[in-house]
């Protein structure tokens, strides 16, 4: 009985080791989205943002435990799922799979660089010009 | 076929023979063809299987989505592509394209172990592993590109076939010319000379194969070698028999007897001819009296007299039997006297003292060939009794004619009266002999 709470007290803290936010480039007017938006975006459901651009995913190696946090919390799903979704996605043709990044540098220069991009990283402190962070409820 | 000829034998029988070998052909040909083409077709859809699995295991072995959208953007725009499902390894389906695809694993695994490439849609499986999961791939192909293939092919196959059968078609044409055409040549031949046209001979100015032009060579050797002997032959029977009446008996009339209105027949008998036998060696008798008769053939053939036979050395002859005569007495008259004429002849040249007896009767007669062998053209008839008395009743080198031939001649003044002789069976007859005198220079 002891273990078993050792082990979720571990879990809890290590979920709340990372203060995951999500981004987007500042010239995005996007302000906010909600959890099922984002499991929309990341799960391929939704490939567009509201001006009809497309959205350009940025995602983690499925090994990164940022990566394994966020999908656990928002997708509801591991990582390895998560890829069998993409591919049922890139099979139907509808939409590109994300772009698998190595570091969170890689995510912000993606972002920076594209406008209809979005990824996620493991605090908003010390962003780089041309990200901003969306608020997610 | 027996009554066919025989450039129509050759041609039916080389015609089967190469539709025969046509048929062989098309029939290897497009199995053989379509044999490959599946094999062809099995190894792409394979290596096409085989690209998605690398391109799936690559893919997510390097967390590189885009690299296994690009994999099924590819087989998707392949020519024999008709839909793709992907398993996990539980057996549950990850995604398939076209998405309304309901097929089980299961369905798909039986489909696999029981399909053949003349259905109209071929399935190949692979299965896959990755890091991060692992299962089977499925994807299914239209056989119709197979079917056009093999459609054109057989097609192909068909116009190649043609193409073959009219080189043949040419082909026998020519062996049926070169064969056929010599031997048509000799078959014809041998017909009209079968029906008694023996002047014919096979061509040889035809084109033909070697074998067949010596034996077309050969047989017309042996049709002039028999020709020759048949012209012997003929000979032969045309001094025994005349040519009219050889003719009929060779069309086969067996007995041949016409009736002669007006006939002049002349009997000769050599006179001294039995003092001259006792007192000569038999060849030189035979030698004396066979120039005696060459010389009375001779004078015959030239007045167009007709010789039916000699009996001993005696010589019968007649006129008007096959070249009718209007006057034959006169031609018979003008015979007797180069009968006699002809004897002085012989008689310096082989120093003998022959004299002739000579009778001449006209009137009608049977003549003809008659009996089954040793044809003998003979006359019969009171007329013959008549001209053997009135020589026998003759004087040696005298014309002994009767009141017939006299009354058919017409110039009584070259007519000496000889008086009345009695013939057997007739009775008395008054005779005649014939007289140089007041006779016109023949």
């Amino acid at each position: 009985m002891n273990y078993l709470l050792i082990i979720f007290v571990g879990l809890v803290f290590s979920v709340d080791a990372f203060a995951e936010v999500f981004v987007v480039n500042s010239s995005n007017p996007l302000e906010k989205l909600n959890r099922i938006e984002i499991r929309d975006i990341y799960m391929g459901s939704v490939l567009f943002w509201e001006n009809e651009e497309k959205i350009k995913v940025a995602e983690y190696s499925a090994n990164n435990p940022l990566r394994q946090l966020v999908s656990q919390k928002y997708l509801g799903i591991p990582p390895n799922q998560v890829y069998m979704i993409w591919i049922r996605v890139s099979l139907s043709g509808k939409a590109s799979p994300p772009k698998i990044l190595r570091t969170e540098e890689e995510v912000k220069q993606m972002v920076i660089q594209n406008p209809d991009a979005i990824g996620y990283l493991s605090s908003g402190e010390n962003l780089p010009a041309g990200i901003k962070v969306i608020d997610v409820k | 076929m027996r009554g066919l000829k025989i450039r129509t034998q050759f041609g039916i029988l080389l015609g089967i023979c190469a539709l025969l070998f046509i048929f062989g052909f098309y029939l290897y040909n497009t199995q053989s063809l379509k044999f490959l083409f599946a094999k062809e077709f099995q190894s792409r859809t394979r290596q096409t299987t085989e690209t998605v699995k690398l391109g799936l295991e690559i893919g997510l072995a390097n967390e590189n989505l885009g690299s296994i959208k690009t994999v099924f953007d590819w087989v998707k725009e392949t020519n024999d592509f008709l839909w793709i499902v992907l398993f996990d390894q539980d057996g549950q389906k990850i995604a398939s394209f076209p998405e309304d695809n309901e097929s089980s694993k299961a369905e798909l695994d039986l489909q696999f172990q029981t399909q053949s490439v003349s259905n109209e849609s071929y399935l190949q499986k692979e299965s896959w592993t990755s890091p991060i999961a692992s299962g089977n791939v499925y994807i299914g192909f239209s056989t119709k590109e197979l079917r056009s293939q093999e459609k054109t092919t057989l097609q192909d196959s068909l116009v190649g076939g043609l193409i073959i059968l009219t080189v043949f078609a040419v082909i026998i044409l020519i062996l049926v010319s070169t064969l056929a055409q010599p031997l048509e040549s000799l078959r014809s031949v041998t017909e009209k000379i079968t029906s008694g046209e023996m002047q014919h001979r096979a061509l040889t100015s035809v084109q033909g194969n070697f074998e067949v032009m010596s034996l077309v060579g050969s047989f017309n050797i042996m049709m002039d070698a028999l020709e020759q002997e048949r012209r012997v032959s003929e000979e032969l029977l045309l001094n025994i028999l005349p040519a009219k009446i050889a003719d009929r008996l060779k069309k086969g009339e067996k007995v041949i007897a016409d009736y002669y209105e007006n006939i002049s027949i002349i009997f000769a008998d050599l006179v001294g001819f039995t003092e001259l036998a006792s007192k000569t060696k038999p060849h030189e008798l035979v030698d004396i009296l066979n120039s005696v008769f060459r010389e009375f053939d001779e004078i015959a053939e030239d007045l167009g007299v007709e010789k039916i036979k000699t009996i001993g050395d005696a010589y019968l002859a007649a006129v008007g039997l096959i070249v009718p005569e209007a006057s034959p007495s006169q031609v018979a008259v003008r015979m007797a006297r180069r009968m006699i004429e002809s004897l002085e002849k012989v008689n310096k040249n082989k120093g003998a003292q022959l004299q002739v007896r000579i009778g001449v009767h006209t009137g009608p007669v049977v003549a003809g060939v008659i009996g089954k062998k040793k044809f003998v053209f003979d006359l019969w008839g009171d007329a013959v009794n008549i001209a053997s008395r009135l020589e026998s009743h003759g004087l040696a080198g005298k014309i002994h004619v009767s009141r017939a031939v006299v009354e058919q001649i017409g110039s009584a003044e070259v007519f000496q009266p000889r008086g009345m002789i009695s013939i057997k069976g007739k009775g008395d007859m008054e005779t005649f002999f014939f007289s140089e005198v007041g006779l016109k220079p023949h």
